[in-house]
């Protein structure tokens, strides 16, 4: 008995002692085989992962920025996102087709993927976990101003709430109204008001 | 097979009260319901075929069909919901 060990050593210095999860394993499991059957190789998963960790809400936040301060931008956004966006110079060759829901006076526009958690990822990163949720799923559909409201947005009853459910391959945006003045703030500055919630249709945009 | 426009824009139509037990694109909450086509989205491959790998020359018309959050849940709210539904999922109002 003296020399063999009587607890499992992890391959992964990182993990501090901590137990996967389930879903940690069977992660790693398919990574190994996907790697161990030559189906990806290590250069293609981690230019995969370079490729989702950089992306997030600040992209999505320049790009409505700048259509709210170039009409004729916004105009091109809007009639076909991925087109202009790619005139910016982003890369969409990998990105889903999308679609971006202008907010108006009368309109608030909201994003879910009542089946499963369709997001617009390229434009705002990964989604948050209450995105996911089995509750905002089920609930902003049927309640949507007392969800709105628990987000702290209370929408006027004049207001018209349209959810967009993202049931098919379309990825869906929102375009949210620009606050006064917020036109005449420097495009950098601007961007930073513009939040990845404002964008789902959960929150506004914040003037400093 | 190729599918020629079914449902014209402006037009009432129903979700198929169908229940597979297998991966497809439709809300249980928007079965059976009445809703407007609002746009015509092109085709798209079938996701029931696709989502289990098969090779999938089976090409869908996908409308945008918006139905009253009144007529879904009741109530007298103005408020509206949108889904992508293949026309394979549509039928006629009385159908």
């Amino acid at each position: 008995m003296a020399d063999h060990h009587t607890h499992v050593h992890t391959t992964d210095p990182d993990l501090d002692g901590k137990t996967l999860s389930d879903g940690e394993v069977w992660e790693a499991a398919l990574r190994e085989l996907l790697l161990e059957k030559k189906v990806l190789t290590t250069t293609e998963l981690h230019d995969q992962m370079n490729r989702t960790a950089s992306q997030s809400a600040a992209v999505g936040a320049s790009i409505i920025a700048k259509a709210w301060k170039d009409q004729n931008f916004k105009k091109a956004l809007l009639d076909n996102p991925k087109a202009a966006i790619a005139d910016l110079g982003h890369d969409v060759s990998k990105m889903p087709d999308l679609v971006i829901v202008e907010n108006t006076v009368d309109v608030h526009n909201v994003v879910v993927c009542t089946l499963c958690s369709c997001y617009p990822r390229y434009m705002l990163g990964p989604p948050p976990e209450w995105y996911r949720s089995a509750a905002y799923r089920a609930r902003i559909v049927r309640d949507p101003r007392e969800v709105l409201a628990e987000f702290g947005l209370n929408i006027s009853a004049d207001t018209k709430i349209q959810i967009y459910d993202s049931t098919a391959d379309l990825r869906y945006m929102v375009m949210p109204l620009c606050p006064p003045g917020g036109d005449e703030m420097p495009l950098a500055q601007l961007q930073t008001i513009i939040t990845r919630d404002s964008m789902i249709g959960v929150g506004f945009p914040k003037l400093p | 097979m190729a599918e020629t426009r079914e449902f014209s824009i402006g037009q009432m139509v129903r979700v198929k009260r169908l229940w597979p037990a297998k991966h497809h694109r439709v809300p249980f909450y928007l079965k059976g319901k009445l809703g407007q086509v609002v746009t015509c989205l092109g085709s798209v491959e079938n996701p029931e075929l696709s989502a289990y790998f098969k090779t999938n020359a089976d090409q869908h018309i996908l409308y945008r069909v918006r139905f009253t959050h009144a007529h879904l849940w009741g109530g007298h709210q103005t408020d509206e919901i949108y889904a992508d539904l293949a026309a394979k999922w549509l039928c006629e109002p009385e159908g």
